[in-house]
């Protein structure tokens, strides 16, 4: 689990071009969203493609648990491990 | 005053391009010195991180020439209009979506959100929560021409005191280098025009016998600052369907 909250903290760094960060500078359990990393809505569509690129998941964008799995790393680290195909 | 010309009033300039940077370094450059042949990013340290990762190269050389050069009034000046100017654009982003396409993946939503035309003019606007009217220009050759056209005619109004042109450009991506016409650059412009009534320090004119002999195919804004730092009165630039007279207002 730690190692799939690393490698998701390097995506996230990666895909949102995060130049100045490093998986340190991320905690697990801090909001993504607003607060915390302070990511924005483009970046939830950006993170989206990359999460689907990398472990093949679907995510629905109506659905209000998408907002629940894109809260912080520790949703995500759950969510892909119950739904990833790898 | 030459009735025929378009006459400006150049209040504070700044220009960029990798590795010249500073009237100096764009003296030695203008004296004759090649332009450096290296990748080089410009420096932003007034725009916050989350903001300047978006950035491309293009928009942040445009972005850095456009605070510097409002920065040379101070911090906390903006123009009442902007003008941002580019030949091609983001064309580097777009050739990188196309590319994806091609190879059969989505598209990145951040890069396809500043592929477009006014991208530069927009993070700009955010990053100096700069609310003033914004035009976007493209004209080929004669991008730095139309663009102080375009400034010229806006400080016609009443209201409108200065205006800031801002022209970037980058090399055409290898796919589309066979359709250069001029050299290939990377640079960025910035010009703080004013009213020209009582004090135009330069005036430009449509030359319609074209004149022979220029050889110099350079952009236009890099033969703008070669004429501005050089001791001559007037100069001749290429343009797309005539060729241009600038000269010094004195």
């Amino acid at each position: 689990m730690a190692d799939l909250a690393a490698e998701i903290k390097q995506l996230i760094i990666e895909a949102l071009d995060l130049e100045d960060m490093t998986v340190e500078d991320i905690n697990s359990d801090e909001p993504l969203f607003g607060e915390g990393l302070g990511l924005d809505s483009i970046d939830a569509l950006e993170l989206g493609l990359a999460l689907k690129n990398k472990y093949q998941i679907t995510i629905d964008a109506e659905s209000e648990d998408t907002k629940k799995h894109f809260a912080s790393v520790s949703a995500l680290v759950a969510f892909i491990s119950e739904n990833s195909e790898g | 005053m030459d009735n025929n010309a378009i006459h400006l009033h150049v209040k504070q300039w700044y220009a960029w391009a990798p590795g010249i940077e500073g009237a100096g370094q764009w003296r030695q450059w203008a004296e004759g010195s090649l332009m450096p042949d290296f990748e080089d990013v410009p420096a932003l340290p007034f725009i916050k991180p989350m903001l300047r990762r978006r950035l491309s190269q293009l928009s942040k050389m445009a972005v850095k020439v456009a605070f510097e050069c409002l920065n040379k009034e101070n911090d906390d000046f903006n123009a009442d209009r902007t003008v941002f100017c580019s030949r091609h654009g983001e064309l580097t982003r777009t050739v990188g979506l196309l590319e994806t396409l091609a190879s059969g993946n989505e598209l990145s939503p951040t890069g396809f959100s500043l592929s477009v035309h006014n991208a530069a003019s927009g993070l700009y606007s955010i990053a100096r929560a700069d609310t003033a009217p914004s035009v976007s220009i493209a004209a080929g050759r004669d991008t730095l021409i139309e663009g102080v056209r375009e400034a010229a005619t806006l400080l016609t109004e009443d209201g409108i005191h200065t205006v800031l042109v801002v022209v970037a450009d980058e090399p055409l991506p290898s796919y589309l280098s066979e359709y250069a016409d001029e050299e290939q650059r990377s640079f960025a412009l910035a010009l703080l025009l004013s009213k020209a009534d009582i004090n135009a320090n330069c005036s430009f004119r449509a030359l319609y016998d074209r004149e022979k002999g220029i050889e110099r195919q350079e952009p236009q804004s890099l033969e703008f600052i070669r004429f501005t730092l050089s001791g001559v009165s007037s100069a001749v630039m290429p343009g797309a369907r005539c060729d241009w007279l600038w000269q010094k207002d004195v």
